[in-house]
């Protein structure tokens, strides 16, 4: 049952509900005449019975003087030409309660009858009249059926039309519906194309004020959905871009470092080493020997060039990262001697991206500096751990929270947002959160992934 | 001209012609007598043999079997071998590997020629001698024991690694130390475990990282 109702569309239940509020409607109207009818049927037999009560009583006044043994020839010669007296019957009864005459059934509508519930209804309640004739009793019995049978056919007539109203309501609300909820077909329509990942959908602004609010609202996410895919896109092409240019730049690196090492350094020792020779050989030679020395010294310088250059090029290994982190943490501590921090460090043995090491030691850095500028905390804790490819930082104080703190929106100034566009770049994730005890956390995530391995 | 060298007999192992140049100019202008010149450790080993030098300079890369496993061969054969290796880099783990396979001493080729002619002078007077540059890295890594995970890799395995990570294939490999393709697989092996590393790039990295190739 309630499936089935389910099954019906908004137009016919909306259309139902409006012709059920009429039908409603013409049950309580139809109620109201009924009592109506009732009334004026009742009104209309009592002023005929007391007309007719009236009548007869001169008429039998008339006959007072007959005597008794004609009596019943003349009444009944009076009587009988009347027939029926304005819907009421009229009865003749013997002194020994014989019927000498009835009179005949009503002609108007002869024949027909109403439903017994419906006479019911209406018929009102009248006790007959009896006027006494001499020893003969005149009976005179009020009969609303004809007027009953009128209401049952006015009834009739009028059900008749308001069932064709009620079909005209039902026609005509689920026609107006029809059209006024067409847009929405449209709109389902749309929304499965975006749900189906086409997001260039969109709808034209609708006449009907409501629905246009929702065609507005639909473009206006749809150009929202399409805008953010596109930076996605965008932001994927982007990290890809940055991806292959890093590991361009990773191998470019390396061969270079290969060239200065394989080439540059061995042609700079041999030249030091024969400018060497050269200031062994020439001790009785000041002229020469002199330059020579200069060579020993300036390829001495360049070797030293090389080195620096060489070094640069590495990348930062765990053996040098951990160094420089220690050493980032031991200055701090001692410029800061009135917070106590406390550090764990856990870094493995695997070497760290360069790009990966730059960006801890910054968010480190700039972590601390946070500390020190905005928490007033008295102690700081820090740990750097290493798990399943991702390198996590955590740095929490028990300063003040966040109060007064940088948030972590762009352009917020401080270093936070530096250090969010530093992680987002590696595609990692930063998070700042304010424990319940207090104080403030930062979490970063980063991605510890060896890029060259993957461009290789 | 000082004469500090005066009539020692010196063997010379580079890959690099113009730097062997310079190393015999220098050490012929110390009085010493350069004996022949090796371009890989092969010949190194064999020329050794051949001359009967009072010591060997050589190289620590160089193509074929390299520096490090010339210098093994060689005192298998000859322990009381007096070698200076020499070195490009500058890390702790080559020059305390070279001192524990018995060279006499190590040198880093940056340094002054006059350095040079004394590391030269002090091993060929039976000393050893180790680059002032690298003492204190050296000295601190047998202190503390260092965790670097290729320290624990064997002589072999680090010579294999060595090559390996210089990009040769596991078949060149077995090529210049004359070992078979399997043996040299199963050192490859042992070698990622040890250093928890799953292909070759991740091993070159290592190698970078440690200084051991430059990159």
């Amino acid at each position: 049952m309630i499936a089935n109702r389910r099954r019906l569309s908004l137009h016919t239940r909306v259309g139902l509900v409006f012709t059920g509020l009429a039908a409603s409607l013409l049950l309580i109207l139809a109620g109201l005449w009924l009592h109506g009818t009732r009334n004026a049927i009742h009104e209309e037999v009592e002023a005929a019975n007391r007309v007719s009560v009236q009548w007869l009583k001169a008429l039998v006044g008339e006959l007072n003087e007959v005597p008794p043994s004609a009596l019943p020839i003349r009444l009944l010669g009076v009587v009988r030409p009347l027939g029926r007296i304005r819907a009421n019957a009229l009865e003749v009864l013997a002194p020994d309660g014989r019927s000498l005459y009835h009179s005949p059934p009503p002609t108007y509508k002869a024949g027909r009858s109403v439903p017994s519930w419906f006479a019911a209804l209406l018929t009102p309640e009248f006790a007959p009249r009896r006027l006494p004739v001499g020893e003969l009793q005149l009976i005179l019995q009020p009969d609303a059926s004809r007027s009953v049978i009128d209401a049952w056919d006015d009834l009739l007539a009028m059900a008749g039309w308001a069932l064709a109203l009620l079909a005209v309501i039902f026609g005509v609300s689920r026609l107006a519906l029809d059209r006024a909820l067409r847009p929405l077909e449209q709109v389902m329509a749309a929304l499965d194309r975006t749900g189906s990942g086409r997001f260039d959908t969109r709808l034209p602004v609708f006449a009907t004020p409501e629905l246009g609010r929702l065609s507005r609202a639909f473009n206006g996410m749809a150009d929202r959905l399409s805008e953010a895919v596109n930076d996605n896109v965008r932001l994927e092409t982007e990290h890809e871009v940055a991806r292959r240019m890093q590991g361009h730049l990773e191998e470019e690196r390396r061969s270079i470092a290969r060239e200065l090492h394989d080439e540059l350094a061995q042609g700079i020792t041999a030249v030091r080493a024969l400018a060497g020779a050269i200031v062994q050989r020439s001790g009785d030679l000041p002229a020469v020997q002199s330059p020579a020395q200069s060579i020993v010294g300036v390829t001495g310088d360049m070797q030293q060039g090389v080195k620096n250059i060489l070094q640069r090029l590495r990348p930062l290994s765990v053996t040098g990262f951990a160094p420089a982190l220690e050493r980032l943490l031991g200055a701090w501590r001692t410029q800061h001697e009135e917070i106590e921090l406390s550090v764990d460090l856990a870094l493995g043995n695997k070497p760290l991206p360069d790009e990966v090491a730059q960006a801890v030691l910054r968010i480190v850095q700039e972590g601390l500096t946070n500390i020190v500028r905005h928490s007033g905390a008295s102690r700081a804790e820090l740990c750097v751990s290493r798990n399943a490819g991702r390198l996590q930082i955590r740095l929490c104080d028990n300063g003040h929270g966040r109060d007064g703190r940088p948030s972590a929106q762009a352009g917020s100034g401080f270093g936070l947002a530096g250090m969010g566009e530093r992680v987002a770049a590696l595609a990692g994730q930063l998070e700042f959160t304010t424990p319940a005890d207090g104080g403030f956390c930062l979490l970063a995530t980063l991605p510890d992934l060896i890029l060259s391995e993957e461009v290789s | 001209m000082n004469h500090a060298l005066q009539g020692i007999r010196v063997l010379l192992a580079d890959d690099h012609a113009i730097v062997r140049l310079g190393f015999r100019l220098l050490l012929e202008g110390a009085g010493a007598n350069v004996v022949g010149e090796a371009s890989c450790g092969e010949d190194a080993v064999r020329l050794y043999a051949e001359t009967q030098p009072d010591m060997l300079v050589m190289d620590v890369s160089m193509p074929g079997i390299g520096g490090l496993a010339a210098l093994e061969r060689l005192l298998v054969w000859e322990a009381k071998a007096r070698v200076l290796m020499l070195s490009a880099h500058h890390d702790d783990i080559v020059p305390v590997r070279a001192l524990r396979l018995g060279a006499s001493g190590y040198l880093c080729k940056r340094a002054a020629p006059e350095e040079f002619l004394r590391a030269v002078g002090q091993v060929a007077g039976g000393r050893r001698y180790l680059d002032p540059e690298l003492a204190q890295a050296v000295a601190l890594a047998q202190l503390s024991g260092s965790t670097n995970p290729v320290d624990t890799l064997t002589e072999k395995e680090l010579a294999v690694f060595l090559k390996l990570a210089e990009g040769r294939s596991v078949n060149d490999v077995a090529g210049d130390f004359c070992l078979s393709p399997s043996t040299v697989g199963t050192h490859l092996y042992n070698i990622k475990q040890k250093l928890n590393v799953r292909n070759s790039a991740e091993l070159t990295l290592v190698a970078v990282h440690n200084g051991l190739i430059e990159a």
